[in-house]
């Protein structure tokens, strides 16, 4: 009895080690990757069509000019934009006719207003107060867009009023009929 | 008195946690003008949580460790399920709603019994914006078994 008590302490012995030699095993991770995008996206925003008619108008009584200048102030630029924290930080919008051609004796411009405030972030500033030539150059007409939103549709972002107007010293130039222009804006990095 | 069975051996405390995950907002503003009205969030078992207790009560433990994240962004972790038990002893408790994780640990659920296997695990990411500058943001996610 005695060599069989022995025997069978010793196997408990065994196993306490055993279990003492597993360490708990009570924490794991696993990684968690969050990918913000680049955006980069632009809109027009009109009550209605984006399309519009500018027209110089024909005098009633003879002896006047044709009645100028001609405006439209019904297209809103709306966008919305992410950047890098380095490297391209900064976007801007060009306006450029890329098919039709402005009158003879006339000249295309648009005025663009400041952000309406409908956003957040960093939103663009105008590249000037006074009217932009439109021409089938592209020209910035909105410059330091950072990470911002404008908001969407007519009454936010950046109103656009194009004005069609006499050149000074052409109106032996401008002849009567009707032409198409298409005016293509980008929002690009600088 | 373990010595004496064959369990012995098994009676040794775990957690294992299956799954990752890496989403993308890529895609998710269609219009120009807007900010993301979302939030990313995960499958209802992105993760799949399993334990083993030696001891009668236990709960799990969570917490955020940032290796590159930034504060505009939450990450937020729920349980969606129960999971299941080889004998069907013991209980789970923790409310399902979301839990805000932190560098604190934070109790996700509690439990009684010897196991539990495959507690479904979702994640939500909120505070998205496209003012969030471009870039991937990463963390680990940690669990801890504590049990008592």
């Amino acid at each position: 009895m005695k060599r069989i008590f022995f025997l069978v302490l010793l196997g408990g012995s065994i196993g306490q080690s055993v279990v003492k030699a597993q360490a708990p095993n009570n924490t794991k991770n696993h990684p968690v990757t969050v990918t913000v995008p680049d955006v980069a996206l632009l809109a027009l925003a009109s009550s209605g069509s984006t399309n519009f008619t500018l027209a110089l108008n024909a005098p009633t009584q003879a002896g006047e000019p044709l009645t100028a200048p001609s405006t439209s102030s019904s297209i809103w630029l709306n966008y919305s934009s992410t950047v890098a924290s380095s490297g391209e930080t900064s976007r801007s919008i060009s306006a450029q006719i890329t098919s039709g051609y402005v009158p003879s004796g006339t000249d295309l411009t648009v005025a663009v207003s400041q952000d309406n405030g409908g956003g957040a972030g960093q939103v663009g500033t105008r590249v000037s107060i006074d009217p932009i030539p439109i021409t089938s150059t592209l020209s910035p007409i909105i410059t330091n867009i950072g990470s911002c939103y404008t908001g969407k549709g007519t009454n936010r972002g950046h109103q656009l009023t194009f004005t069609l107007a006499i050149l000074p010293g052409s109106y032996s130039t401008i002849r009567y009929g009707s032409n198409t222009v298409q005016v293509t804006y980008t929002l690009s990095d600088i | 008195m373990c010595w004496l069975s064959s369990k012995c051996l098994a009676q040794v405390s775990s957690i294992t946690v299956t799954g990752s995950w890496n989403p993308s907002a890529a895609g998710l503003i269609t219009e120009a003008g807007l900010n993301y009205s979302s939030y990313l969030t995960s499958s209802p078992n992105q993760s799949l949580v399993s334990l083993v207790s030696v001891k009668s009560n236990w709960e799990v433990k969570v917490e955020q460790q940032n290796n590159n994240w930034t504060s505009d962004l939450q990450l937020w972790i729920r349980r969606t399920g129960d999971g299941t038990t080889l004998g069907g002893i013991g209980t789970i408790s923790g409310t399902p709603t979301y839990t805000l994780l932190t560098s604190m640990p934070t109790t996700l659920f509690a439990g009684t019994g010897p196991d539990r296997n495959d507690i479904p695990i979702e994640y939500q990411v909120r505070g998205l914006s496209v003012l969030t500058p471009v870039a991937s943001y990463s963390a680990t996610i940690v669990f801890t078994l504590m049990e008592f």
